[in-house]
């Protein structure tokens, strides 16, 4: 097949003709016979015969074709009824109505893909009475019509390549191209199935055109399996004499669904015989129904083992048949057409009055009224109104309040208005169970818009248009709209238009903390354009404006509000990456990002949001604050991967954005904060954050910026671990889990990936408990050896005792042992933590070892700090520096040691859980290598929450 | 200079003087135990110290001069009292004295009795230990009858190697719970004695006990944890095998009680639906089911 679009206008207006020339022919004939009003409906009735023994179906074609010779088809009864439903409703309504415009659609693209099938169904009978003629024009009909297949309704192009997701996702029940589906490659299904498809396809699309090529893919695929126009052509030039051999046998088959259906006797089948070419409707040998079924009758069952009624027949897709048959069935049986004309107003010459207030009198004149009202009455507009008196020339009505502005006056029939109201309901069930039919069929959503009821209204003719009530405000707006967003300076215009006004007064509500610009006009013009002068506002603020006319009916008013707003760009002042604490400065960005980043390390991806409101306008957050400023970032791992991450920490995926020099590091709300998986953090990471209003492309409202990190490992940490079990105290030893805690909340102070530490077991000693032994040694004398941690001694004493055991299990020198204490509730022990400063000589102390007590994680650090030979850091002086509280006096003090925080640190994994301790330690907190208590946000803590100097981070990093 | 093979280790506090009364300066050092090292003892002599033990022979011939270590605890270098000690000093027979000079300045001094203690182990063990709880015991013979600290050591590699059992002890006996100790087939006790600086050694003799399964942590998510549906979670953990005394890092296994098999490995990352979850670290390749959980709720 090729596409043809050459002659397709030609073709349309050929179809345009042959409607007009349909329509007048039809109600010719509806004259001539008087026949009535007859349920029309979309479906083509094909004989039932006919309908199981379509084998397959082609490509939806075009065209209404006049035959060679001129003679024009005689159109099926069916299809008059089409056209004359479709010209109804395109008088009817208004044409700019959408559900009125899809309705039509439907229409036309029924009447141009059907039309030759229908046609070519329709000589068939006449073919079997032995028809040259209509052999004939069956030929023609499939040369024309071969001849125009590609063509599309409305010009739309099915292409190859079109997306097939839909028919993919109806695999099962639908074949498909290469056979898949319950019925494979060779089917045959009713052409008004597929017809009623299409239909549906046109109705729900709604004029989506997408929506519309994908859905069509479909039907293009039932169209091409079914391939019913080649097997007719070649059915039809077979020789004279054998001329539809398959066909020829049609009423034993008919006989056979009559089998089928259970009750047939040899009468019947003989009468049916008898009856050859009698294609009418006929009383079913069951009762009650008819034979053949009418359209939207249960089709009849299949033959033996679920198989065709007819032998040699190919198998009736039953799948889809059962899906589809809902869409033959519903709009077939309810659908009753055009709605008639319930009101006139032709018979009206004069009104008393062409402006009244309601409640009012007005007399109507004209002639042919009649003496009797009857079921009959008098509308303005679509409103009725009471009628005082009615005789043949001249009717008094009470003018209705509910009725305002210009109108026109009618007489309306109710019995028509009713029949109208009937057909509209009847006509809307059907567009409803077509919508349900079709939407399991084609997978389509099941809203469907609605068939709306549009009441009749009179015609205006001019001497029937009278202004009623209240003035009417057609237009009042400030800048081109009902309710605009304004920017601050700009000046506001105001337009008007009102009816039936006798005055006219504008005004606005004063704001307690500005005044709107109010330069109203004077006078009492119905409409017109005017300054009101320029929006000085700094505030994020709307005002009212309102217009108010008066006539002598009453009061009309109109509002417009006016938001008062400021524009601005959105900018990224900077991203840093942060472990513990980092070096980040936007005024001097070079050193951003320096400080040591450990691979697989918990790590915070700050993102600074930056405004470009320097004018003080205030949205309702403070001055150059916007709100619901959103982010996101891409994370480029080293080994090319990327991650997004949409989703920051607290404060959510909204902040607050603010001018540079408001921005505060400190205060976590004011970046947007990403907590990236450890996992893939080796290497260089490529980072792009980019932050937006939405709509996220907006103008102005969209932000990115990029920067890279580079995460490096660093020695995996040996911990040994003993608890210590305080017998001369009382105090139970801490758990495995309690050192697994404690440390879990004190190694973001340590340079090390989250798990790169390795815990070992002395096996006979993981818990040992304190004691007191006394040793006699020759020429020393007595040595009292206790561990009562209470002194200083014992903690040294149980110190050395580490080594001893370390010693013993012949410990190597890159293990720290660590002995945790129990943590009385009470502080009765000496010290928190002790350790020995690692290698001090570097020859022979090779057993680092700590003690610290449970659950104290920044005492922990603090020991193994020591263990790698860090000292203490100074003291620092509390009055000067508000950042801490009190502070001890430590021994082995390293005064090239810092004694505060050089710049802001992030507990990122206390940020994270969403603890109660402090998250951010600003610049100048005390070292965690001092014995110093910060205090932050004014807040006292305890040294546990003393944090990591850069110095600190740096030398634990090159101690490892 | 002579190659020695067998150190003590000297542990012990350089105190200051507590009164004006006391010794100047002391050291206290607990009980030393010999031990065979390899030690440069060249650079050991090499270095430069305050503190120095100085061994003499029985004709107060200086053997050899060894500096000792002196460190800080955390809690005082100048301001505190003590100080700890390090050290470690050769064995050799000849030694009669050892004099600690600090500052050159002789503090303590230790006269060595020139006879050497027996120690004698009476129990007798099956060859395979069955028994979870065993009573070691042991006598001492000395003709100087000095008072000594005993250590127990327990070997699982016929001698090749050694972990200590139990804490020094004053007593002459210990119960020893060998649900702890390593296996091999050829393990063995040893009592070590020391009254100072003089050592006896005996070993019992060989068995075979039954390896220990490995012990497998979960070190995070911490029981109980509450954790958040649809973030990664760090899983970490490890097993330590107490028979090799070595971690244990390869071949473990996450499960979680609603999702089934999650990760393998020492640590990983993993999405938890919501719920109660036993997670579980599973150890494979092992004859045993070694596992080890913990509940951790999702929301």
């Amino acid at each position: 097949m090729t596409n043809d679009f050459d002659d397709s206008r030609n073709r349309k207006n050929r179809l345009l003709k042959l409607l007009e020339e349909r329509k007048a022919a039809q109600e010719k004939k509806e004259k001539a016979k008087k026949i009535p009003t007859i349920p029309f409906s979309p479906i083509i009735i094909i004989p039932q015969f006919i309908k199981q023994e379509y084998k397959i179906l082609k490509e939806p074609i075009d065209s209404v074709r006049l035959l060679p010779n001129g003679k024009k088809l005689p159109p099926p009864f069916e299809i008059i009824e089409l056209e004359n439903l479709l010209g109804a409703i395109k008088n009817s309504f208004d044409s700019k109505n959408k559900k009125t415009r899809v309705y039509e659609t439907i229409l036309e693209s029924a009447l141009a893909t059907t039309r030759p099938l229908l046609e070519l169904y329709n000589l068939i009978p006449q073919i079997w009475n032995g028809s040259s003629t209509a052999i004939s024009d069956f030929k023609k009909i499939l040369d024309q019509s071969s001849r125009h297949v590609g063509f599309r309704p409305h010009g739309l192009k099915i292409k190859k390549d079109l997306n097939f997701q839909k028919l993919k996702s109806m695999a099962d029940r639908l074949p498909g191209s290469g056979g898949l589906g319950p019925c494979g490659p060779i089917f045959f299904i009713k052409p008004d199935v597929i017809h009623s498809i299409q239909e549906s396809i046109y109705f729900m699309a709604g004029g989506n055109a997408s929506f519309l090529q994908n859905s069509m893919a479909i039907v293009s695929q039932l169209w091409k399996n079914t391939q019913v126009l080649d097997t007719l052509n070649v059915l039809a030039n077979r020789p004279k004499g054998d001329v539809f051999p398959e066909l020829s046998g049609y009423m034993d088959r008919v006989a056979e669904t009559y089998r089928l259906e259970g009750n047939l006797g040899k009468i019947e089948e003989q009468r049916i015989k008898a009856n050859r070419g009698n294609l009418g409707p006929m009383q079913s040998p069951m009762g009650g129904t008819w034979f053949p079924p009418e359209p939207g009758f249960p089709f009849p069952p299949p033959g033996p083992n679920g198989g065709p009624s007819f032998p040699g027949f190919p198998i009736d897709c039953q799948p889809i048949r059962d899906y589809c048959q809902d869409i033959l069935i519903g709009p077939s049986r309810t659908y009753r057409g055009e709605m008639p004309t319930s009101v006139s107003s032709t018979e009206i010459t004069r009104i008393s009055s062409t402006s009244v207030c309601g409640g009012y009198d007005v007399i109507i004149e004209g002639q042919g009224f009649g003496n009797v009202q009857g079921n009959r009455g008098i509308v303005f507009g679509t409103i009725e109104v009471r009628i005082k008196s009615w005789s043949d020339r001249k009717i008094v009505v009470t003018a209705t309040s509910h009725v305002q502005g210009t109108v026109c006056i009618g007489i309306i029939d109710r019995d028509k208005e009713n029949r109208r109201k009937e057909i509209h309901r009847t006509n809307q069930i059907a567009f409803r169970e077509l919508a349900t039919a079709a939407g399991p069929c084609l997978s389509m959503p099941g809203r469907i818009i609605d068939l709306p009821y549009k009441q009749d209204s009179p015609v205006c003719i001019g001497v029937n248009q009278i202004t009623i009530g209240k003035p009417t405000i057609r237009h009042f707006t400030i800048n081109n709209a009902k309710n605009p967003v304004v920017e601050s300076g700009s000046d506001l215009i105001m337009k008007w238009e009102v009816e039936n006004a006798t005055s006219i007064r504008f005004s606005t509500v004063p704001n307690p903390r500005t005044s709107p610009p109010r330069n109203f006009p004077s006078g009492n013009s119905l409409f017109g354009i005017h300054p009101l002068g320029a929006l000085t506002d700094r505030n994020y603020i709307v005002h009212t404006y309102t217009i108010e006319a008066k006539n002598s009916c009453g009061t009309s008013t109109a509002k417009v509000d006016v938001t008062v707003t400021a524009s601005y760009k959105l900018n990224i002042l900077g991203i840093e990456v942060t472990q513990a604490i980092q070096k980040f400065n936007w005024n001097d960005p070079a050193e951003n990002n320096s400080v040591f980043l450990v691979s697989n390390k918990l790590t915070m991806v700050r993102v600074y949001p930056e405004n470009t409101l320097t004018n003080g306008f205030d949205f309702g957050n403070g001055p150059n604050r916007i709100r619901d400023v959103e982010a996101r970032l891409e994370v480029k791992y080293s080994d090319g991967q990327i991650s997004y991450f949409s989703n920051s920490y607290d404060p959510s995926s909204t902040i607050l954005a603010g001018a540079e020099s408001d921005l505060n590091r400190e205060d976590l709300s004011q970046s947007f904060n990403f907590i990236l998986p450890t996992q893939k953090l080796d290497g260089t990471c490529e980072l792009t954050a980019e932050i937006f209003k939405n709509p996220r492309l907006g103008l102005g409202n969209f932000a990115s910026s990029s920067t890279s990190v580079t995460f490096k490992k660093t020695k995996r940490l040996k911990l040994a671990l003993i608890l210590v079990n305080d017998t001369i105290n009382s105090l139970s030893a801490p758990t495995q889990q309690d050192f697994n805690n404690t440390f879990r909340l004190g190694k973001g102070r340590v340079p090390i990936g989250d798990t790169n530490f390795t815990i070992y077991i002395p096996t006979n000693h993981r818990e040992i408990s304190t004691m007191s032994i006394t040793y006699l040694i020759p020429n020393v004398g007595m040595i009292s050896y206790h561990e009562d941690l209470k002194t200083e001694s014992g903690w040294e004493n149980l110190l050395d005792r580490l080594d001893d055991i370390a010693d013993d299990y012949d410990g190597s020198d890159d293990v720290i042992w660590v002995g945790l204490v129990p943590s009385p509730t009470t502080n009765i022990y000496s010290w928190g933590g002790l350790a020995n400063y690692g290698k001090v000589k570097g020859w022979f102390d090779n057993h680092k070892r700590l003690l610290s007590q449970n659950n104290r994680p920044g005492t922990l650090v603090h020991e193994i700090a020591h263990t790698l030979t860090i000292k203490h850091a100074a003291s620092i002086n509390t009055t000067t520096n508000a950042n801490a509280h009190s502070c001890g006096s430590p021994a082995g003090v390293d005064n090239s040691m810092v004694s505060t925080i050089e710049d802001v640190g992030v507990d990122v994994l206390r940020y994270k859980n969403k603890t109660n301790s402090p998250h951010v330690l600003p610049k100048g907190v005390p070292s965690l290598m001092t014995y110093c208590s910060p205090t932050i946000n004014g807040k006292n803590w305890s040294n546990e929450y003393s944090w990591v100097s850069i110095d600190l981070w740096n030398r634990l990093k090159n101690n490892f | 200079m002579r190659k020695y093979t067998s150190f003590y280790t000297l542990i012990g506090q350089l105190k200051k003087a507590e009164t004006r009364q006391a010794p100047a300066d002391q050291l206290q050092f607990l009980p030393m135990f010999l031990k065979n090292r390899t030690i440069d003892l060249g650079k050991i002599i090499s270095q430069k110290s305050d503190l120095n033990a100085l061994l003499f022979d029985k004709n107060r011939d200086l053997i050899l001069k060894i500096p000792l270590g002196i460190s800080s605890y955390c809690s005082g270098e100048s301001s505190l009292e003590s100080k700890s000690v390090r050290g470690y000093i050769p064995y050799d027979e000849k030694t009669a004295k050892i004099s600690f000079e600090f500052n050159g300045r002789v503090i303590q001094e230790l006269t060595i009795p020139p006879v050497i203690p027996s120690l004698i182990i009476p129990n007798r063990f099956e060859k395979e230990l069955n028994q979870e709880k065993v009573e070691l015991k042991w006598s001492i013979t000395d003709s100087q009858k000095m008072s000594f600290v005993s250590k127990v050591f327990f070997s699982n590699t016929d001698g090749k190697s050694w972990i200590p059992v139990g804490n020094r002890t004053n007593t002459n006996a210990m119960e020893i719970d060998t649900r702890n100790l390593p296996g091999g087939k050829s393990c063995c006790f040893a009592v070590q004695i020391s009254d100072g600086y003089r050592n006896a050694r005996v070993e019992t003799n060989r068995f075979s006990a039954p390896e220990k399964p490995p012990i497998l942590m979960i070190i995070e998510p911490i029981a109980g944890a509450v954790l958040k549906e649809g973030e990664l979670i760090q899983l970490h953990g490890q097993g330590f095998d107490i028979n090799s005394q070595e971690p244990i890092l390869d071949n473990l296994l996450w499960e979680s009680s609603i999702q089934g098999k999650l990760e393998m490995g020492s640590s990983a990352h993993v999405k938890l639906r919501k719920g109660k979850h036993k997670l579980s670290l599973r150890l494979l390749e092992t004859n045993k089911d070694i596992v080890n959980s913990v509940e951790v709720e999702v929301v």
